[in-house]
Order: structure tokens, then sequence, then C-alpha cells
């Protein structure tokens, strides 16, 4: 049953409706291809040994006629930055190397709801601090298309399940472009909603003003499937908005009439990579295709984008991971031998040994950035520029609907290649981390593959709330690009 | 940047080979940061979260939660149904 695992999660459930396959039978090819390509990728952390206990259920559900929702047995693999209550949760850290949740994420839970069967959790980098994964405590994950690249990250094990057809869809968290960056290096779609259409209830908080979970898979329609299931307020998440979550699947194809795409000047300002310009052709050709037209548009804060995305995310973050104290959950260092000076030296030895290096390098620039007398020089300075940088997507979208831009400025980069040098992994992140500031849904379409046969995918962003808009176009970009390519060796 | 004084308000242990290079990186990080001093931002309203966000208030209720066993199972050290850590003072 080899064929099962190039099916979309829809055919899947379809076919598990129909009676064509079983939903264990499902769940089953996804676990032998994982069986066999993970131990090379290293895209999960863990796996879920209920999983075919669970697609039973569904099996029975069929058997008996009754409702088994939308993603009824439809695998979904889930990055580690989620609670999945008795499954281990490590956000990709030796901090929670042996964390369990007592409960599940309001995510997870939703896809649950709508049959969906947790498979795995997905290496991830530590915390979500990286552009690479190469920062997970687990070991690096690799590129499906080839495994000398990295698969990008934050959710890079995410990106690459769905890739090398371990699951269908998957959830990844997007705080600067940890979606929509892996989506663009592994050749499938990857959205970021808007913040606050998706709890954030029981996901490890990175930066709490720009985290949001949003799905990997291969086709919009799927991604579409994935977001009507998880959207919605969340009385667990008071930053959810009560905006109504439409039946966005089934207005997909509906004629986008003649749409206005901005092309933000700033953004193709420079040489810009052959691999990257060339994509972002292919998409301009779909688009006149469609009848759409375009214009040139402005967000003058863009070379900001990066800076303010930094020390935002910084200074949130060493607020968030201070709940990490090694009291309750999480690491504790051995004071057998050698017992704690003081309550402060317990807290720093307990983190010191807990959290890896990029996640300290943040904290500690966070905890500056937030300091007394640097205050308003950085975390305040930045949260004015961040207004200005909404602003200049809030009047770019009185010219046009729809805004295209590169995802990254060159395709996927070999593993080890920017490692050390954090400023050179963190620029990576212009095209994607002004998005998550503004709180504007954006997607990941793949498009072509570059000359080193590595996928990449062009961004589309739209107004805050818009997703139906945002899915509609990419949708039927899809079906003009017509991106069949998969990894050879999967 | 003064590392050490950072790092204990972080309550985080550094090697010392983390010191000397979070310090040079820091360095050039907090450099790079600069370029937002150009930007004119008089009277601009700082931003900290993306959407118009009111105050969700709701009924102050107790519920049940079943799950106390699960939690005090994955703390480091428990004594009965407390919470242990070792001696700090």
């Amino acid at each position: 049953m080899s064929d099962l695992i190039n099916l979309t999660a829809k055919e899947i459930n379809s076919g598990i409706v129909g009676k064509k396959f079983k939903a264990t039978e499902v769940m089953q090819a996804f676990l032998d291809q994982i069986s066999t390509k993970d131990k090379c990728l290293n895209s999960f952390i863990s796996l879920n040994d209920k999983a075919i206990e669970q697609a039973k259920i569904i099996d029975d559900k069929v058997a008996s006629g009754s409702d088994i929702g939308i993603l009824g047995g439809v695998p979904v693999a889930i990055k580690d930055m989620l609670c999945t209550k008795g499954l281990k949760t490590t956000a990709g850290s030796k901090m929670l190397e042996n964390f369990i949740p007592p409960y599940s994420a309001t995510v997870v839970n939703k896809l649950e709801a709508s049959g969906a069967i947790v498979i795995g959790k997905c290496n991830q980098d530590e915390f979500a601090m990286g552009s690479s994964n190469e920062t997970s405590y687990f070991g690096a994950c690799k590129n499906p298309w080839d495994t000398d690249y990295v698969p990008g990250g934050s959710s890079g094990g995410s990106a690459v399940a769905v890739s090398a057809r371990m699951a269908p869809i998957s959830i990844g968290t997007d705080t600067g472009g940890s979606i929509r960056q892996p989506a663009s290096f592994c050749g499938v779609v990857g959205v970021k909603p808007t913040y606050g259409r998706v709890s954030r209830y029981g996901i490890v908080a990175f930066a709490s003003s720009l985290d949001q979970a949003g799905p990997f898979s291969r086709t919009i329609e799927d991604s579409t499937l994935v977001l009507e299931s998880i959207c919605g307020q969340d009385k667990y998440d008071s930053t959810t908005s009560d905006a109504s979550v439409e039946p966005w699947s089934t207005g997909l194809s509906d004629k986008v009439g003649v749409l206005k795409v901005g092309l933000p000047k700033e953004y193709f300002e420079g040489t810009l990579d052959v691999d990257v310009k060339r994509s972002i052709d292919i998409a301009k050709d779909s688009l006149k295709e469609m009848g759409c037209e375009f214009v040139e548009v402005s967000i003058p804060h863009t070379k900001y984008s990066v800076p303010i995305y930094y020390i935002i995310a910084t200074s949130e973050a060493s607020s968030n991971l201070a709940r990490y104290d090694g009291v309750r959950f999480g690491h504790r260092a051995n004071f057998d031998d050698k017992p704690a000076a003081d309550l402060i030296d317990f807290y720093c030895r307990n983190r010191g040994e807990g959290f890896g290096t990029e996640v300290k390098r943040r904290i500690t620039l966070g905890t500056f950035t937030l300091s007394s007398g640097y205050y308003d020089a950085y975390y305040k300075k930045a949260c004015q520029v961040r207004n200005l940088l909404k602003q200049d997507f809030e009047k770019s979208f009185k010219s046009c609907d729809i805004i295209l831009s590169p995802v990254t400025t060159t395709p996927a980069f070999k593993i080890g290649a920017r490692i050390s040098d954090p400023i050179a992994m963190y620029k990576n992140d212009i095209f994607t981390t002004s998005t998550n500031l503004a709180g504007l849904p954006g997607l990941s379409l793949p498009v072509t593959l570059s000359k080193d046969k590595l996928p990449i995918g062009v961004q589309l962003t739209a107004a805050a709330f818009n997703e139906s808009k945002l899915l509609q176009v990419a949708h039927q970009m899809e079906q003009l690009i017509s991106f069949k390519e998969k990894p050879s060796n999967v | 940047m003064d590392i050490e004084k950072v790092a204990t308000l972080a309550r985080l242990n550094l090697s010392d080979a983390e010191k000397d290079k979070f310090e040079a990186q820091m360095s050039s990080i907090l450099e790079y940061f600069e370029d937002l001093k150009e930007v004119n931002t008089e009277g601009v309203f700082p931003l900290v979260t993306p959407t118009e966000i009111v105050n969700a208030p709701r009924e102050d209720i107790a519920v049940d939660w079943e799950e106390a066993d699960n939690a005090l199972s994955i703390a480091p050290q428990v004594k009965g149904n407390l919470f242990q850590v070792p001696p700090v003072v």
C-alpha cells in the first residue's frame, strides 16, 4: 500500500469514508515510511504508540456509518512545540527532554475533534530559535531533497515529514518565518495565519506577540482544511479573535476577478539570487494568466524588520523562558555532589545546563534589551518602528489585494554553512519577519527547483484576516504552476 | 554589554567559552541594531501586539482538574504531593 503515502489528506479522508481503504492501513503505510526514511532525515523526535489504536476507532466509526470529521483518519505530524497529553513534548530542548504534558494544546484538541490522528512529534530548532533546524538538542534534521542541506527552520521536522511522505499534513509554528521558510526549502505548502486566528494555548511560548501555529501540506486545499479545523476563538487564549472562520475550502476555485498584486519595491532592490528571481517570474506568469494586475507598493521600513524582530522576539523570549526554573518540571542539575550556594545559583545551574547555545544567546540578548537603562533604546524603540512597519503594510493594502515576494534570499543552504554566524542566519529572515511583526497572514507556495535541484517557494501575504483571498489566489496559482516534483529518494 | 551582569539577571550559568563568544557576538548584534536609531519615532505609539485586542474578562469559576498526579509525576523531585527542591540557603 505504498501509494497511500502519496495521497493528499482530502483523498485519504474520502478513501476511508468511501471504504476504499482503512484508516489503519493508511497509518501503517506512513509509519512504515517513517521507519525506512527517518533514520537518515531525523524529522521525528517521538512517535505516537497509540496511533494504530486510534486509527481503529475511525475504522469502527466508518463501519457503523458514523461521521468521522473532515480530517477523519488523516495522520498529522505535530511540531514538538505543541503539548500533546501523555506524549512527550520537548520543544527540541534538553530542558524538556522528559516532559510529558498533562494536557493538549487547543490546536491538537481541534485536530483530533476533526478526526485527525497524531502520528508523532517533529524535530525543530530548540524552542523554535533558529532558521535551519540545527539548534535542536536531538540533532539536525536533514533536507530530503539533498541531505547535505538544511530543511529550514524552525519547523524543519514538520516540513520534512510532509515533503518525504511521512505524513500528509503537519503543524508548525511561525514566529518570524518558521513555517514559510522550511516550506519553501522543502517544496511544500506552509501557511502562517493572521495573528489571533489560532489559539496559542498549550504551545510552548517563544515570542507571544508573534507566535502563530499553522499547517504544512502538499496542496493548498489540504492546508485550507487544516485551517478550518484549527482556527477560531479560544477562551484559553485571550488574544484569539472572534472573527468568523469561513468555509474557505468551498470557495477555493471561485473566480478571483481582477486582483491587484503588490510587489514591494524594497524587496526587489539589489540583485536577487537567479533562482529566486526565476521563482518570482513563474509566479507572476501564473497571476497574469489569472487576469491579475501588478502594482508597485512600498514598505519603507523593510530594512529594519530583522533588527525589530530580533529585539522584540528575544525580549519576549527572555520573559517567556523565565518559567524554566527546574522546580516543577524541566531539567534540574545534580545538586547532590555540589549543593546550591543560594536560590539564584539553583536557577542558574538548572538553566545553564538545560538550555542550548542559541537559546542562551537569545535569552541573554533579550534580558539586555529589556534591562534598566536600555529598555527605551532597544525594546521600546523596536515597538515604535514595528508600528510604522505595520502602517506601511496597511497603506500598501489600500492599493493592492495581495503581496507577492520571495520567501528567502536564497534556496536552502548547506548544513553548517551559517550556524557559527548568528547575524548571517538572522538576515535570512528579511522577507518573512515583517509578516509576523504586522500580524498578517502569509504562505509559501512551491514553484520550481533551483539549479542545484532544491525547491523554491514564493510568498503571498494578505491583509489581516483575509485568509479567504490568500488561499483562493494560492490555490489557483497552484493549478497553473503545477509543481509536481518530489524528492528522488522518497 | 556586561555579560556577567546580564547572565545573572537572566539566571543563566554561562561557561567561560560561552561568555567570550557571546561578548563578541553581542557587540556585533547590537551594532546591527543601531540602524533603528535613524528612524524618527517621535510621538509613535509603541506597538506591543499586532492586532486590536481588548481585554476578555470572564467569571472566575473554579473547575475540576484531574491531572494533579500527572503534573507531579513530571517534577524533578517530589515528596508526597509537594514539589521538592534541594536546600538553597
